[in-house]
């Protein structure tokens, strides 16, 4: 494997990738994505966060085809190498150009080459279509080509390095014996795509033999003029830059019309060159603030003034020193958009807390007052053709500092301005922020305002203000503390409500949907419906299902039509607990509802004396909390759910353990009814003293140490076992399976 | 197997052997360890001409400690960085030690298997680097600020690094920073020759209310207790260097290791606040930099008399007196800006 060398910034890159990703992060393309949306933002960025979705939205877009948003038409970006060879080589596949020309050493091109010359597709090309084409041209001059430029290769390239050698010093001779054959075979080719390549190749040798002062009058001479349709193109100006840039790097002092020359050719190359980035980004750091004040006195034209300028934004000089500039020297260059998104992201930024650590890139006091003051005289500049969205710019950096009134003024003199579509878009947008900003816990009691507010949030249509709307609404409700009604059906507008709902709850939920007394804001949400009829009922079946309501639970799954399926036989049970066996060993057609009905009827059956019936009853109240095979009866990662007590609590189980131990009168029976209460004594234990911790549960080892007791005050149904039930064959059972009980009797 | 007759050597030469067993007892009492000068060389580039010659003299430093490259990860490998170059020869008579700084990140990413590997690299490098220099090496230094979970395989590396250069007559040391002299246990002790206890660079740099995080010592003090039970031979490294942290808006903003005191001391554009602080009183262009009105900078130093305060709090405390004590770093700048007699000082109190 060979790793290209790169000009100028070869082995920065490392370095430059931290502090690369970041500024192309906050201020590229991605922009809020870099932050993120966090729970506890109490504040809605206005760009929507996601990258694919914020473009249409937003108004001040970077554009995606160049760095500076010179234009939003996409640079005319020049073929790749591969498919300019493929052009070359009769449209041959790229791969097979790839294989043949790319892969190989000089060593197994240059014989290769040799056959295909004379006419000869050696037998493993035979289906190489670059090879083929080479093979029924053998007088091209392509040939030579190839030939020099893979013996140029080496010069250009080296083995993947063993960082620990010592670097191999250059073949100068080689390399200066190359320049003179590469001039020879340029003039003497006719082929206009060769011999720009021949150039490249000896624009190359040049640079890598540290003729820097001839690389820069080589690529004025050849590739100045941007008329090769090539991306080598692009990486002769990199090598210009490059040359360049090694210059200045070499001298003490430097002259502001030098630096000048190589800040621009690394703006130019921003913009072209997509691969050169995080590399080119690193080079920035040999020039400060200063070297860009300088560069701009030393310029005359306005759009390499601009570049200066964009590029002094990147890291040097604050962004508002840099929209200054530029609206003084165009105020309607296309430029000013993404300075003025970065200036909206960074605002945003501080705002919201969302900053980029490697840059600290967050607006500071000072930047805040300059900002508001030029977009203030931007505002005032007859020349600027949109000062909406510097109004409106100014408007939404008052709501984001907090001055809401004072935004609520701008954002009406910002809607004098007029702007166009997506302008007005984000007007409505900030003065339902605005409006919120006003909201209070009476603003819900507001029979007309709040619904006519809502449906323009609606119908915006924009879902991050939806969310963020809601979301501030549900806080409100819930500022008296406890759950309503109310949080929830804000809630329910932009999440999933069920998990956070007990039984009251969404009873309250149901009264409300079939009230025909609804207040305004549940007419107007239930008319959006947010949660179906059904859901509710499946709901308030799961929650009476938790709470032990069988029969009415089973009514409930009835009229909701549905109800979900439970994986393992809920009635099964062994000495040693392994839900993942059951789940593997015992699949059961069982659903929830099932399970309520079955319930209801073993319950009647226990009633009646059956003793097994009331066993397996009570096995259907252990596995159902969180210690048995099927908690799936109920959904355990609900908040609602983890927080119940009837998710934890042994006391029913052991209830129901207590009477069918009363009705069975087999010691074999008992006994193992008698081990069901000690594993039920078990978790109650775990439940009082471990805080219902489901590690505690698999924590105890067989040991004494951390129980009370020694072990005897939780374990009093052990002891009736081993007292009463010695001589039974469950008790030999349980002796050899449940280490614990193994250890008590060992031990007490 | 041969058996030798006649009296055993030690009775033949009995009269000599005598003579050897008796020298100590009549030579002069043993000397009290002195602690020489030395310096840390901490550039890529080493440019020492004459004139750093006879500073470096007449400060009595015999011994530069000379940062010879870093290693970091680099992708799925470990890469040496910042290699040093020999612009001009250092002082043939100074004593050299080249350090290695190796980021505890590249410790925690290199797998067991492969620290024998970087471990010949390392001694290769340095080895080859020497070359070019004819200077005495009696030391070799590395300097990796680990952590638990890097500890087995570092260690590892400097036993390795151990055999590799005792076979040459060459010591082995590790530095140790202040946490890992007061959390040993959890850390661990190096298993080297000697230890360089670096007393710099021990508060929060990026704090507001850190009032000099280059040396400190009220924070030093918080871990020196447990110093005397230190169980290696600890050298000492002393900060001499200073910069400023630039905070805006209340935060840490940028750190200029180029700036120092009287920069700020003679231009208006900065007004002081209390002792180490200054505030900027108007946007303006200082050093190439755009600075913002309402930027705060903290000097912060390792003076000659913080030093000397340092050292006089250390010797109490130290167990053994440092053989060396080393200067971090050479630096035209801060030599310049102190007399050749404050410096001589801070080399004479450890010495006392």
């Amino acid at each position: 494997m060979k790793l290209n060398i790169i000009p100028a910034s070869a082995f920065r890159i490392f370095t430059g990738l931290l502090l690369g990703s970041g500024v192309l992060c906050s201020g590229f393309i991605q922009t809020l994505a870099c932050g993120g949306w966090d729970d506890s933002d109490a504040y809605y960025p206005l760009i929507p966060d996601e990258a694919e979705s914020w473009d249409p939205y937003a108004p001040y877009y970077l554009s995606g085809y160049t760095l500076f948003g010179r234009t939003d038409q996409p640079y005319a970006a020049p073929k790749s190498n591969l498919e300019a060879w493929s052009d070359y080589l009769g449209n041959a596949r790229t791969d097979d150009i790839l294989n043949l020309i790319f892969s190989g050493t000089e060593e197994e091109l240059l014989p290769l080459l040799s056959e295909l010359r004379n006419g000869t597709l050696p037998a493993e090309l035979t289906n190489n279509e670059a090879a083929k084409w080479l093979a029924h041209h053998p007088k091209s001059p392509v040939f030579d080509y190839l030939s020099f430029s893979k013996r140029c290769e080496k010069h250009f390239t080296r083995p993947e390095p063993s960082w620990w050698d010592e670097p191999v010093p250059a073949d100068t001779t080689g390399m200066l014996e190359l320049i003179k054959e590469g001039e020879k075979l340029e003039k003497k080719c006719r082929d206009k795509e060769l011999r720009k390549r021949y150039r490249y190749q000896l624009l190359r040798l040049h640079f890598y033999l540290g003729r820097y002062d001839a690389v820069n009058a080589f690529y004025l001479e050849n590739f100045a003029e941007e008329n090769w349709n090539n991306e080598l193109r692009i990486q002769a100006l990199n090598y210009d830059f490059g040359a360049h840039f090694r210059k200045i790097a070499r001298k003490d002092s430097v002259g502001a019309g030098e630096k000048a020359v190589v800040i621009l050719k690394l703006a130019t190359l921003l913009n072209r060159c997509s691969d050169c980035k995080l590399m080119l980004y690193e080079d920035l750091h040999r020039f400060n603030a200063a070297d860009f004040f300088e560069a701009d006195a030393t310029l005359k034209d306005p759009e390499s003034r601009i570049d200066v300028w964009m590029l002094a934004s990147l890291r040097s000089v604050p962004l508002h020193i840099c929209l200054d500039k530029i609206l003084s020297i165009d105020p309607n260059a296309p430029e000013i958009s993404s300075l003025l998104t970065r200036i909206l992201q960074k605002a945003q930024s501080r705002r919201f807390g969302v900053y980029e650590s490697a840059l600290t890139d967050f607006f500071a006091d000072e930047e805040w007052n300059q900002t508001n003051f030029i977009l203030k005289k931007a505002t005032l500049n007859n020349r600027i053709e949109d000062r909406g969205r510097f109004a409106f710019l100014m408007a939404y950096l008052d709501y984001l500092n907090g001055k809401i009134h004072k935004s609520r003024m701008e954002l009406e003199k910002a809607s004098i301005f007029g702007g166009g579509e997506k302008l007005e878009y984000h007007q409505r947008i900030l003065s339902v922020l605005l409006d919120l900003e006003h909201w209070n816990a009476n603003t819900l009691e507001s029979p007309h305002l709040l619904p006519a507010q809502l449906s323009e949030v609606m119908a915006i249509n924009h879902a991050p203000l939806t969310e963020y709307v809601f979301r501030r609404l549900a806080e409100l409700a819930d500022q008296n503390g406890g759950m309503r009604l109310e949080e929830v059906l804000f809630t329910a507008m932009y999440a999933d409500v069920e998990g956070m709902m007990d039984l009251p709850l969404i009873t309250a939920l149901e009264t409300s949907y079939l009230s025909q007394e609804k207040s305004v804001i549940e007419r107007w949400i239930w008319s959006r419906q947010p949660v179906s009829f059904s859901e509710i009922l499946e709901w308030k079946a799961d929650a009476l299902l938790l709470e032990n309501h069988f029969e009415e639970a089973a009514a409930y799954y009835s009229r909701a039509g549905r109800s979900e399926s439970m994986i393992t036989d809920p009635f099964i049970i062994h000495i040693q607990d392994c839900h993942d066996c059951d789940h593997n060993e015992h699949a059961s057609d069982y659903t929830r509802k099932k399970f309520a009905e079955k319930m209801v009827e073993l319950k009647k059956q226990a009633d009646a004396g059956d003793a097994n019936a009331a066993f397996r009853y009570a096995n259907g109240l252990y596995n159902k909390t969180h210690y048995g095979n099927s908690r799936d009866a109920v959904n355990m990662y609900y908040d609602a759910v983890n927080a119940s007590d009837y998710y934890w609590s042994m006391e029913e189980a052991a209830a129901a353990y207590r009477r069918a131990l009363d009705l069975y009168r087999n010691p074999e029976d008992q006994a193992r009814v008698t081990f069901m209460l000690a594993k039920c004594e078990q978790n109650m234990y775990f439940n009082e003293a471990s805080g219902r911790s489901q590690y505690a549960y698999f924590s105890y080892a067989n040991t004494d140490q951390c129980l009370p007791g020694g072990n005897r005050e939780i374990r009093t149904h052990f002891e009736v076992l081993r007292r009463k039930y010695r001589q039974t064959k469950f008790y030999s059972e349980a002796l050899k399976e449940c280490s614990y009980f193994e250890h008590f009797v060992r031990v007490h | 197997m041969c058996a030798k007759t006649g009296k055993p050597a030690i009775l033949k030469n009995w009269s000599k052997w005598l003579l050897l067993l008796l020298l100590p007892a009549c030579g002069p009492k043993e000397k009290p360890v002195e602690t020489r000068a030395a310096f840390y060389h901490w550039k890529t580039e080493v440019t020492l001409g004459p004139a750093d010659s006879l500073k470096l003299d007449s400060l009595g430093v015999t011994r530069l400690y000379t940062r010879f490259f870093d290693i970091d990860q680099y992708g799925s490998k470990l890469k040496p960085l910042g290699v040093v170059e020999w612009t001009e020869l250092p002082p043939a008579h100074l004593e050299i030690v080249p350090c290695v700084y190796i980021t505890n990140r590249a410790m925690r990413f290199i797998p067991d298997t492969a620290v024998q590997s970087l471990a010949l690299h390392i001694h290769t490098k340095i080895h080859r680097l020497l070359e070019a220099i004819p200077n005495k090496v009696p030391e070799v230094q590395m300097d990796c600020d680990w952590t638990e979970e890097s500890r087995d395989r570092y260690f590892l590396l400097l036993r390795i690094l151990g055999d590799l250069f005792h076979n040459e007559g060459i010591q082995v040391s590790a530095t140790i920073r202040l946490h890992q002299v007061k959390y040993r246990e959890r850390t661990g002790v190096p298993p080297t020759d000697r230890g360089m206890l670096m007393y710099y660079n021990m508060g929060q740099l990026d704090s507001p209310t850190e009032k000099n995080s280059i040396l400190n010592l009220e924070t030093a003090n918080l871990y020196l207790e447990r110093l005397p039970e230190y169980p290696l031979e600890l050298d000492l490294a002393l900060p001499l260097f200073s910069w400023a942290v630039q905070f805006r808006n209340g935060e840490f903003f940028r750190l200029h290791s180029a700036w120092n005191r009287s920069d700020f001391e003679t231009d208006s554009l900065f007004v002081p606040e209390g002792e180490n602080t200054f505030v900027v009183s108007r946007n303006a262009l200082f050093k190439g930099e755009y600075l913002l009105e309402g930027d705060r900078f903290r000097i912060e130093e390792g003076t000659p008399d913080l030093n000397m305060e340092a050292i006089r709090k250390l010797s109490v405390t130290w167990r053994t007196k440092p053989l060396y004590l080393s200067l971090f770093h050479y630096n035209p700048y801060e030599i310049e800006h102190y007399s050749c007699k404050r410096l001589q000082d801070i080399y004479r109190t450890a010495a006392r």
